[in-house]
C-alpha cells in the first residue's frame, strides 16, 4: 500500500488518479510519491497549490520525504502554478502543449479539488476531470487529482470514482486495469466498501456482457465489500451480464463462497483450478 | 407426527448404551419418514452409518454423510443442515428425518460449545421442515453432559417416537440470562492490547496486528485467516454501530485463539442473530455477524461494566505434515493467478 508509512513511487503512479486522502499526512505522502516518480522519470512536474494549503506546504512535505526541491525548481522540472493558469479557459491541452514544447518526454499535473471548486462549479469540474481523462490516454500526460475524503461524498463521490475508475488510491485500497479488466489491490472493509462500489458500478455500467476484476492483490476482503460487490454489479447482472472473479488470494476466496457471492446469477468465481 | 414434521424443526435426543439400543431407537423412526414420503438424512460415526445402511432397504431415500465432513463448527452444522434439507424437499421429499451423533472434540470448551449450538438450533432453526435426532452414547457422557444434553433438546427419542424431556430449558432461559463464564485464558497476559481506537485507520492497524499475533500463533493459515476474518467483522460492527473507543485483546496460544472486543456501545442482544446468511442482494444483510460465526469457533456477546464485549474463540489444530507444502504452494509469486487469468481471457473471449 502506498499508505503514509511508507509511499513506493512505481508505475502505480502513472494515468489519471485519484488520491482520496483522509488526513494531510496521507495526502502528503501520496503526493510526494507521486512527484518523486515524475522526478525519477525526466517528466516536466506542474503543482497548483490550492487556498486549502498552507502556502508552501507542498515544498515542506516533499522535503519531509526527501524529494530534492531546489534542484528540481532550479532545473524547471518542477512549478507551481496558480489555479487559474493550471485552469485555462482554453483547457489543460494549453498547459500540456507548453510543457512538451520546452523538451520533457512526459508531463504531470496535480491539484487539489477542494481548490479547484473555488473557480469551478461541480459540473465544469467534473467536464474538465473528463478531458483530463482523454489527454492521458491520447498524450504522455499524468494527472493526480487530489480529493478529501471527508468532503467527498455520495453523488459526488460516485461522480469523481467514474472518472478514475482504474485510477484509484485510497487508504488501503487502489485500482489498475489490465487487459483483462479492472484489477483490485489492497483491503476492502465497511470503510471503504462505498468507494468499491462505486468503482463497481462505474465498470459495470455498459451493456450487458462480460467483464472481469483481477482479485489476485486483493489482500482482504470483509462482508460489506463482498456486498458492495454484489450491489455495484446488479445492474450488469440483473441486464444478463457477468462478472467474473479472477485469482481471488485463498482467504478472499473462501469469504466470497462462504457469503455465497459464487451462488448470486451473474457472478463466476475464477480461480486456480477449473 | 410426520404431519409436525412438515412444519417445522423437531429436535429430539436419542440417549443409548449399545449399538442395538441405537438401532432399536433410530431404526424405526427413519422408517416412519421414509413411508410418510419423507427423506432419511444419516450422519453418524461410521460403524452406525453402516449399521443404519444395511438395515434400510437400498433404494430407500436416504443420504449417509460421514459425521466429519458436516460436524466442522457449531455454527456450520446448523448452515449444513439447512442446505441438505432444502435440497431434499426440492427434489420432493414431503419432509426430512435427520438421525446423527453429533462429533463435538474433546476439549472442554468444544463441548460448551457444541451443547449451546444444541439449544440454541431450537431457535435458529425453528422455520426449517426437519425432524432431528441427536444420538448420544452415555456411557461416554459425564453425568454434567448428560444434563446438558438433556437441558437442549425438547424431546427424547424412545423405541415409540419422541416424547417431552422434562428437563428441557427454554433457550433464551437457559443462555440468555448470565454472561458466559469467563475463559481461563483471560486471566493471563493478553498477546495483544490495543486500547483506544477511534478512527479508520485504527481499524486497519488493528487488523494488521491481530493477523500478525495469530499468524505467529497458528500454523494452519485457513484457521488463523478464518480468526482475523471474524475478529475484523467485530471490530468494524464495534466501530461503526457500537461506540469507539475500541478496545481488543488478542490471546494466542500453540492450542487455542481468544479475543475480546470492547465498545462503549449500548450493544444488542446477538444470542440467536447472525445464524441464517440472508442475501447479499437485499438491501440490509447482517452478513457480517453471520461471517465470524461461521470463521470461528465460538462467539458471544454480552454486556460488561465496560461497555459491549463480543468475545470470539478458535482451537488451533496441531501443525499437520505435509503444511509446509502448502505454505510453498501458496507463496507462489503469483499465487497461481496465472492460470486464473488465462481462464478468465477464454471465458471473457468466448462471449464477447
Amino acid at each position: 500500500m502506498w499508505g503514509v508509512d511508507g509511499a513506493t513511487t512505481g508505475p502505480e503512479w502513472d494515468g489519471h488518479l485519484m488520491l482520496l486522502h483522509e488526513s494531510a499526512a496521507e495526502r502528503q505522502a501520496g503526493v510526494a510519491a507521486w512527484v518523486q516518480r515524475g522526478l525519477d522519470l525526466g517528466e516536466k512536474v506542474l503543482y497548483a497549490e490550492g487556498p486549502d494549503e498552507q502556502e508552501g506546504s507542498l515544498i515542506t512535505a516533499l522535503e519531509a520525504h526527501e524529494v530534492d526541491v531546489p534542484t528540481a525548481l532550479r532545473d524547471g522540472r518542477l512549478t507551481l502554478v496558480p489555479l487559474a493558469e493550471f485552469y485555462p479557459a482554453e483547457g489543460q491541452r494549453l498547459v500540456v502543449d507548453r510543457a512538451l514544447a520546452e523538451g520533457f518526454p512526459a508531463v504531470r499535473m496535480s491539484v487539489g479539488v477542494l481548490g479547484a471548486l473555488t473557480i469551478l462549479s461541480p459540473r465544469h469540474h467534473l467536464s474538465v476531470e473528463q478531458r483530463l481523462e482523454e489527454l492521458v490516454r491520447s498524450l504522455p500526460v499524468s494527472v493526480l487529482c487530489q480529493y478529501a475524503r471527508s468532503s467527498t461524498r455520495g453523488p459526488a463521490l460516485r461522480d469523481a470514482i467514474g472518472v478514475h475508475v482504474p485510477g484509484i488510491r485510497e487508504t488501503c485500497f487502489r485500482t489498475g486495469e489490465s487487459e483483462l479488466g479492472l484489477v483490485l489491490q489492497g483491503e476492502v472493509d465497511a470503510c471503504n466498501a462505498e468507494v468499491l462500489e462505486a468503482a463497481v458500478t462505474a465498470f459495470t455500467d455498459v451493456p450487458p456482457r462480460v467483464l472481469s476484476l483481477d482479485l489476485a492483490e486483493l489482500t482482504f476482503i470483509d462482508a460489506a465489500a463482498c456486498r458492495a460487490l454484489a450491489q455495484g454489479s446488479r445492474g450488469l447482472r440483473a441486464s444478463g451480464g457477468r462478472l467474473l472473479l479472477v485469482a481471488p488470494p485463498p482467504q478472499v476466496e473462501r469469504t466470497l463462497c462462504l457469503l455465497g457471492l459464487d451462488d448470486l446469477p451473474g457472478f463466476q468465481v475464477v480461480g486456480e483450478s477449473p | 407426527m410426520s404431519q409436525e414434521t412438515r412444519q417445522g424443526y423437531r429436535h429430539a435426543a436419542l440417549l443409548f448404551d449399545s449399538d442395538e439400543d441405537f438401532l432399536a431407537q433410530a431404526l424405526p423412526f427413519l422408517q416412519a419418514g421414509l413411508s410418510a414420503g419423507e427423506a432419511g438424512l444419516v450422519v453418524c460415526q461410521e460403524a452406525h452409518n453402516d449399521l443404519l445402511a444395511r438395515a434400510l432397504p437400498d433404494d430407500a431415500h436416504v443420504l449417509v454423510l460421514p459425521r466429519d465432513a458436516v460436524y466442522t463448527r457449531a455454527a456450520h452444522v446448523g448452515v449444513t443442515y439447512e442446505r441438505l434439507v432444502h435440497r431434499l424437499l426440492a427434489e420432493g421429499a414431503r419432509g426430512t428425518r435427520l438421525v446423527s451423533e453429533p462429533a463435538y472434540g474433546s476439549e472442554p470448551q468444544a463441548w460448551e460449545t457444541w451443547a449451546d449450538f444444541e439449544s440454541v438450533s431450537n431457535v435458529t432453526l425453528s422455520a426449517l421442515r426437519l425432524s432431528s435426532v441427536c444420538g448420544y452414547d452415555v456411557r461416554r457422557l459425564s453425568a454434567s453432559m448428560l444434563h446438558d444434553v438433556q437441558r437442549a433438546h425438547p424431546h427424547l427419542l424412545t423405541e415409540d417416537g419422541p416424547v417431552p424431556s422434562g428437563a428441557y430449558v427454554a433457550p433464551a432461559d437457559l443462555l440468555g440470562t448470565s454472561p458466559p463464564r469467563p475463559d481461563p485464558l483471560e486471566a493471563t497476559p493478553p498477546s495483544l492490547d490495543l486500547e483506544g481506537i477511534t478512527d479508520r485507520a485504527g481499524v486497519a492497524r488493528a487488523r494488521g496486528e491481530v493477523r500478525a499475533v495469530v499468524a505467529a500463533a497458528c500454523p494452519d493459515t485457513v484457521v488463523g485467516e478464518e480468526f482475523t476474518g471474524a475478529v475484523a467483522e467485530v471490530v468494524t460492527n464495534a466501530f461503526h454501530y457500537g461506540g469507539p473507543p475500541v478496545h481488543v485483546r488478542v490471546w494466542a496460544t500453540s492450542s487455542r485463539l481468544l479475543c475480546t472486543v470492547t465498545d462503549q456501545g449500548s450493544g444488542a442482544d446477538l444470542l440467536f442473530a447472525g445464524y441464517s446468511r440472508g442475501d447479499l442482494d437485499a438491501e440490509r444483510s447482517g452478513a457480517g455477524l453471520w461471517l465470524a460465526r461461521q470463521t470461528c469457533d465460538r462467539l458471544d456477546a454480552y454486556r460488561t461494566p465496560g461497555g459491549f464485549t463480543v468475545r470470539l474463540s478458535s482451537a488451533v489444530p496441531p501443525a499437520a505434515p505435509g503444511a509446509e507444502g502448502a505454505r510453498a504452494r501458496a507463496g507462489a509469486p503469483d499465487g497461481g493467478a496465472r492460470g486464473a487469468r488465462l481462464r478468465a481471457a477464454e471465458l471473457l473471449g468466448r462471449v464477447d
